[in-house]
């Protein structure tokens, strides 16, 4: 389990997990058909790896675009992230957004709010 | 064959010029101020086919990209909302008894009807409209109704709430969805039910306005 990596498609984002490095990534559009098939196997590699390992995060959202049932998932790992961080894991978060995009900077802000112990870095998409 | 061939012999019927039909049915929906619509089975490869063209169409209209996403966004959850609670509904296999409540996409289609729109004053909509079981309205009219007048910050804060919620009973997804549209609809939405007598279910319309 060294790395996780499933191509992005119409509905489907881009998902590039590195379990050495501890660099995560998600990009493109989310809206897939069915939300569980899709998450559960990458969420759960992810939450197995935060449970085994000290290795610090660096999780890269680049989401242009997902809907309400992707959001959750995307609280709920940001949620794991933060119970690691409060438990001294050294954790960095980096939203990343278009210029033109205040929903996806807006959602990034009001997800990243509640955290104290992640690093949390909104950043603009070139 | 020319708009005047008769078919057989009947002297008094003219044959409908079928493309003259269809070009008033078309004019039908521009005066609608319609851009795209479909009505029918409703798949997820429909929603990404129909999303796609509607922002193409969007791009080349040059239509501010802010209007363009909140427009693709309710989009997604409002076709995703007939894809998956439509009461008008076909299953595979045997009508009665579809095999579980799990086993869902593969077995059965659900039917709704999409509009997407732009106004004389230049304001876009989308609108989709299913049947649901008359039992769903109250609910349906208590969890749209309450969010109305709600700004955007506070949408906000309550999509996060909800996020970290458990889906309700009988939710197939987040029920964040109707404080997504509602959030995305900058100006404004309406919705509305028609009940269909004798049959138990009701038409359910909802559509959202985009300035």
């Amino acid at each position: 389990m060294s790395s996780l990596k499933i191509p992005g498609s119409t509905r489907t984002p881009e998902i590039d997990f590195n379990f050495e490095t501890g660099e995560f990534s998600m990009a493109g559009e989310s809206y897939p058909e069915d939300v569980r098939a899709f998450y559960d196997e990458p969420v759960r590699q992810f939450v197995g790896w935060l449970g085994s390992s000290d290795t610090p995060v660096n999780f890269d959202f680049r989401l242009v675009y997902f809907n309400s049932s992707s959001a959750r998932v995307l609280v709920g790992l940001i949620d794991q992230i933060e119970d690691a961080a409060r438990d001294g894991r050294a954790c960095r978060i980096r939203w990343h957004h278009a210029a033109d995009d205040e929903n996806i900077r807006e959602l990034g802000e009001e997800f990243g709010s509640d955290l104290s112990a992640t690093r949390f870095e909104l950043v603009v998409l070139e | 064959m020319s708009p005047e061939t008769h078919h057989g012999s009947a002297p008094a019927a003219v044959p409908p010029n079928i493309a003259e039909d269809a070009f008033l049915f078309r004019g039908e929906l521009q005066c609608r101020d319609i851009i795209s619509a479909y009505s029918g089975p409703v798949t997820d490869d429909l929603l990404s086919g129909f999303g796609n063209a509607m922002r193409a169409k969007l791009e080349l209209d040059e239509t501010d990209r802010r209007v363009a996403r909140s427009m693709f966004s309710v989009l997604v959850e409002q076709v995703q909302n007939i894809i998956r609670y439509s009461s008008e509904v076909q299953f595979a296999g045997n009508d009665d008894a579809p095999a579980a409540p799990e086993s869902r996409l593969p077995h059965e289609l659900r039917f709704g009807l999409v509009l997407v729109g732009k106004r004389g004053d230049g304001t876009h909509f989308v609108s989709c409209s299913n049947l649901v079981d008359d039992g769903q309205v109250g609910q349906l009219d208590g969890a749209i109704g309450k969010l109305r007048g709600l700004d955007r910050k506070t949408l906000g804060s309550m999509m996060k709430d909800a996020l970290r919620r458990e889906p309700p009973e009988g939710s197939r997804g987040a029920s964040v969805g109707w404080i997504t549209v509602v959030r995305e609809a900058t100006g404004g939405f309406d919705y509305g039910f028609y009940p269909i007598s004798g049959t138990g279910k009701t038409y359910f319309t909802f559509r959202a306005y985009f300035d």
